[in-house]
């Protein structure tokens, strides 16, 4: 508000008359008019009911649209013309009431009280132009590369406007889901494609449940659908709803606070996911830990509190994630499941809290004993330190003296440290597995050789 | 594991060229490590040129877009809680952070 400046009353004409033709030529993008070099400037004017908001009133220029100079164009009004622009005379354009846009002199896009298409000549027009349908789809091609080029543009600071998506009515449509599919499906077959696919398949499932009911977050979801262009609406509104709903009433409040509360129980649920995967055996249905319990049914998890034994969630695994079926978690739990999520993203040892009781710990040390004893076994038959530096998963090395050092290759780092009577671990039970499979490996060759062993090396390298 | 491939062919550079916001992001999550193991987003929202075409919140609702036929998708981009996390175009994967665990896609 400090940067008010002065300047003489040409150059605010110029400065004016500039952000007009900004706006004019905005307005006429968004309405898709004419407005050649060669022809005379038309005349566009756009009312509110009775009102002009926009356009030339004998010599008054009116514009309510872009308010103030330099403020934000009013992102609703914008909205409104575009959905008014789409929609087919005598559909309703929900939420566009008593619009009129004229083009010199003449109406082309008008709604009544309800919202409903009075005039649309557009839609109108592009359906009486069948016959050289072709060459019409070529030309809006050209549009389209370049409205999805410029508007990408604005990918990160267009907050307060809706792009436009353009659409041509005459053509058949074709559901955002089901085009994800098709673009699926073109792809090399491989486990993140199953997982897309899976994923998708999902999400047009609950679509059709959806449909049914009227979802409480319906009035939220729309709004994100207004800014189809911005990649991180959910993650603004978050932060600051207000920077991407323009009127924020009690539905919008109250969809933001389900939004968060949901978003703790997920991110609970995939923390004790991850913990039950990475602690357990596979085929495991159960794993109790200091203060909780989770069994699992197939893909349904159940968490209980070893205190009250009462369920506190229940979820279910999903392709690529999980699905919070009941979720109970008071503000000790919540605190609890942060700091083991802490914990697994760090590679640090677990809470008390989620630690697993004795008898598994137990079973853990022998596991880790017998496979640091068959990598030293390993140096011992190599008569040198080995070193193995695999493709995918871990680095490790082992010594003929009994020093053994393990990491990770995923981010999680140092595993393992054997050093004389010091042992370190933080391997977890998928680590364990992964490297009592390769015993057998590291088992001296029948036949002793340097190739056999050459061999050997080059096998594990690829593990 | 990552798939990345940085030395495109000719034919998908000039595509990304047209959508330099694309691009910019592309390039920026390549260098970003893999998403957590048992990482699972909150929001999973797919886009193309267009912008969005569907999206799914947790227990909250899914939603779409709709596409006219002769509004293909050059490329298609699966953003996670925001990240960007999958891209493609047609068959060329271009970014893959997800670590794929068996177990955890039970």
């Amino acid at each position: 508000m400090s940067d008010i400046f002065t300047l003489n009353s040409g150059d605010a004409t110029a400065i004016q008359q500039h952000y007009e033709r900004v706006i004019e030529t905005l307005l006429r993008t968004l309405l898709n008019t004419e407005n050649s070099g060669d022809k005379q400037q038309q005349d566009l004017k756009i009312f509110d009911g009775d009102r002009l908001i926009y356009g030339r009133d004998n010599n008054q220029f009116r514009d309510d649209i872009s308010g103030i100079s330099g403020q934000l164009l009013n992102p609703q009004l914008i909205a409104e013309l575009q959905e008014l622009r789409s929609t087919p005379a005598g559909d309703v354009a929900s939420g566009v009431i008593n619009k009129k846009v004229e083009l010199d002199g003449k109406v082309i896009l008008q709604s009544d009280r309800d919202g409903k298409v009075l005039v649309n000549n557009f839609l109108q027009s592009e359906s009486n132009q069948s016959r050289s349908k072709s060459e019409v789809f070529e030309t809006s091609n050209i549009v389209d590369e370049k409205q999805d080029y410029d508007s990408h543009s604005l990918i990160n600071n267009s907050n307060n406007q809706k792009p436009e998506i353009k659409e041509d009515i005459s053509l058949p449509f074709i559901n955002g889901s089901t085009r994800v599919k098709e673009s699926l499906q073109v792809l090399e077959d491989s486990p993140i494609k199953n997982i897309l696919i899976s994923e998708v398949e999902q999400l047009k499932t609950e679509l059709k449940a959806l449909q049914q009911e009227r979802s409480f977050y319906k009035e939220l979801i729309e709004q994100r659908l207004q800014q189809p262009k911005n990649t991180s609406w959910w993650q603004q509104a978050i932060n600051n709803v207000s920077t991407v709903v323009q009127s924020v009433n009690s539905a919008i409040k109250m969809g933001i606070r389900e939004f968060k509360e949901n978003s703790v129980q997920h991110s609970s649920a995939a923390s004790l996911k991850t913990l039950f995967y990475l602690q357990t055996q596979p085929g495991a249905n159960q794993y109790t830990a200091g203060e909780y319990q989770i069994s699992r049914q197939g893909a349904l998890y159940e968490v209980s509190s070893e205190a009250t034994g009462k369920q506190i969630m229940q979820f279910r695994s999903t392709p690529l994630g999980v699905k919070v079926e009941q979720g109970n978690l008071d503000s000790t739990q919540i605190q609890d499941i942060s700091s083991l999520r802490h914990s697994l993203k760090k590679n640090e040892p677990l809470p008390t809290t989620f630690t697993p009781i004795g008898k598994q710990e137990a079973e853990y040390f022998k596991v880790v004993e017998k496979v640091t004893n068959a990598l030293v076994q390993y140096a011992i038959a190599q008569q040198q330190e080995v070193e193995i530096d695999g493709v995918f998963s871990y680095k490790w090395r082992a010594s003929p003296q009994g020093n053994v050092h393990i990491e990770a290759k995923d981010g999680r780092g140092v595993l393992l440290e054997k050093d004389g009577g010091k042992l370190k671990t933080n391997m977890s039970q998928k680590d364990l597995n992964y490297f009592e499979q390769i015993l057998p490996k590291l088992q001296p060759s029948q036949v002793e050789g340097s190739r056999q062993v050459a061999e050997g090396r080059r096998e594990l390298m690829m593990e | 594991m990552q798939t990345l491939q940085t030395h495109w062919n000719t034919e998908v550079s000039s595509l990304l060229e047209k959508y330099p916001q694309w691009q910019k992001m592309l390039m920026s999550a390549i260098d970003k490590p893999q998403l957590d193991v048992g990482y699972c987003p909150f929001v999973i929202e797919i886009f193309d040129q267009y912008g969005l075409l569907a999206g799914k919140i947790n227990k909250f609702g899914c939603y779409e877009c709709k596409r006219s036929s002769n509004q293909q998708s050059k490329f298609v981009a699966w953003m996670f809680d925001g990240e960007l996390a999958i891209f493609y175009v047609d068959l060329h994967m271009l970014l893959n952070r997800i670590a794929i665990r068996e177990e955890l896609t039970l």
